[in-house]
């Protein structure tokens, strides 16, 4: 499509929500789908909207842009601090490809930038406790909400995540040691009598927005699903998530303790560090395949991307640390 | 068949010309200057890897057949399929299994990423 006919379709689109097209700049997406900054006017006042929709290929685990929809309602209504979704509009880029419009949120959310920018020290003071907020809100919604899409689970989350890491690992050409170790360390250890919950999926650093005042949005639903809480409340520590300050597990830019507490107090749960330890080791995991994946994605043709390719490279980065995890563990 | 100069050798030049020529020339194109300090360390690591192969690959082999314990003699492909299969069937000393992947993720980050903290121990 060029780029003349996606102005087009967009300008059509919002004419039918009664708005009329400023203009589009296309920004960058994720692997599984197309963001563009919109500007529109609607009743005549200038307003700004992201529009996302399905990519050509998605990701193993990630939904699509109408699932997102409901999920983004189901966590906005919850209290959640996210952009709201509006204009479901099926097919509006290409026949099959879903789309919504966001409210515009200004922020940062380069996860280098947000760990290290001065202007941002005021916002990482009160972030610990903003997500932890959110995220106690979120973690509210359980199945039987009739705003989620998802099929109920018939298997603990912990269990998923085991299956998932090692249907991945068989489809993956080669062998993977560490991981297959990993795996039969996780089995012998399953946490007991987690709650399910809606959960974010891909709740780090990165996928925040961050003024000087804090926590301006939470973003990128594509991999939101029932899950346990832990698996939110241990993401955001996995080692790479970090960029590269260690020393501040929460997402590199906080401590443990105040975050998990905000958490406690916030959703009246009790955060079970040996359950987060369990998960975090499943995130380093998760993202040691999903490296491999990404490489995957180069080598079969459809995406000459140089990052893909290097990023394949750095799988041992993630296998090193949950083996050290393990290791520290006493084991 | 030509082998001076030798294949790390290029690379390295190549890293150099990367880092040193052509990204600050980039400063505009942000974007594209990142890509192109990825494609640096891409070379880098490879050229650091070519060194250190045999070494490591002979390395890795000696220590995975003595923790096999008399298993048949191969090639490192074929007993990292073993190990695999023996960590799926839980026939392997979990302990003796977990040191020997810690110390091969070890050898390959101080190639791969010598600024990766390879501490067993991170103060948090």
């Amino acid at each position: 499509m060029t780029s003349d006919d996606r102005t087009e379709r967009i300008r059509a689109a919002v004419r039918a929500r009664g708005a009329e097209l400023v203009a589009v700049k296309p920004l960058h997406g994720g692997a599984c789908q197309e963001n563009y900054a919109v500007d529109l006017l609607l009743d005549g006042a200038p307003l700004r909207l992201a529009l996302r929709s399905d990519a050509v290929k998605s990701l193993p685990a990630s939904i699509r842009r109408s699932d997102e929809f409901a999920v983004i309602g189901a966590a906005v209504s919850a209290g959640v601090r996210t952009p709201a979704a509006r204009w479901l509009s099926p097919g509006l880029l290409r026949d099959g490809a879903d789309a919504y419009f966001l409210d515009w949120v200004p922020g940062e959310a380069i996860g280098r930038r947000v760990v290290r920018n001065p202007e941002l020290e005021q916002a990482r003071a009160v972030l610990p406790g903003e997500l932890a907020t959110s995220l106690a809100s979120l973690h509210r919604v359980t199945p039987g909400s009739a705003a989620v899409p998802f099929a109920p689970l018939t298997k603990s989350p912990s269990r998923v995540a085991l299956d998932q890491l090692r249907g991945l690992m068989a489809e993956l050409p080669g062998v993977y040691p560490a991981v297959e170790f990993a795996c039969a360390w996780l089995e012998k250890r399953l946490p007991r009598d987690e709650p399910t919950v809606l959960v974010h999926g891909d709740f780090r650093t990165g996928n925040f927005l961050v003024t000087p005042g804090g926590l301006a949005g939470i973003l990128d639903w594509e991999f939101s699903h029932w899950g346990s809480p832990a698996e939110d409340l241990s993401w955001i520590s996995v080692r790479d998530w970090r960029f590269n300050q260690l020393a501040l597990p929460i997402g590199g830019f906080a401590k443990r303790e105040p975050f998990y507490a905000a958490y406690e107090k916030a959703s009246g749960r009790t955060v079970n560090l040996d359950s987060v330890w369990w998960w975090e080791i499943v995130g380093n995991l998760r993202w040691a395949l999903g490296s491999v994946y990404q490489g995957e994605r180069y080598l079969s043709g459809e995406e000459r991307d140089l990052e893909l390719i290097a990023i394949a490279r750095r799988n041992v980065e993630m296998e090193f640390e949950a083996l050290r995890l393990i290791h520290r563990g006493g084991l | 068949m030509q082998t001076r100069p030798d294949h790390p050798t290029l690379l390295d030049a190549i890293t150099r010309f990367l880092l040193e020529e052509l990204s600050p020339k980039l400063a505009q194109d942000k974007a594209l200057q990142f890509r192109a300090l990825i494609a640096a360390n891409l070379t880098g690591i490879v050229a650091g890897e070519m060194r250190t192969e045999d070494a490591r690959r002979t390395a890795e082999a000696t220590r995975l057949a003595a923790l096999l314990g008399g298993a048949p003699a191969g090639d490192l492909e074929s007993l990292n399929q073993t190990l695999t299969a023996r960590l799926r069937a839980g026939t392997i000393d979990e302990r003796a299994a977990l040191e020997h992947l810690l110390h091969t993720a070890r050898e390959t980050l101080t190639v791969t990423n010598p600024r990766f903290d390879l501490s067993d121990e991170i103060s948090e």
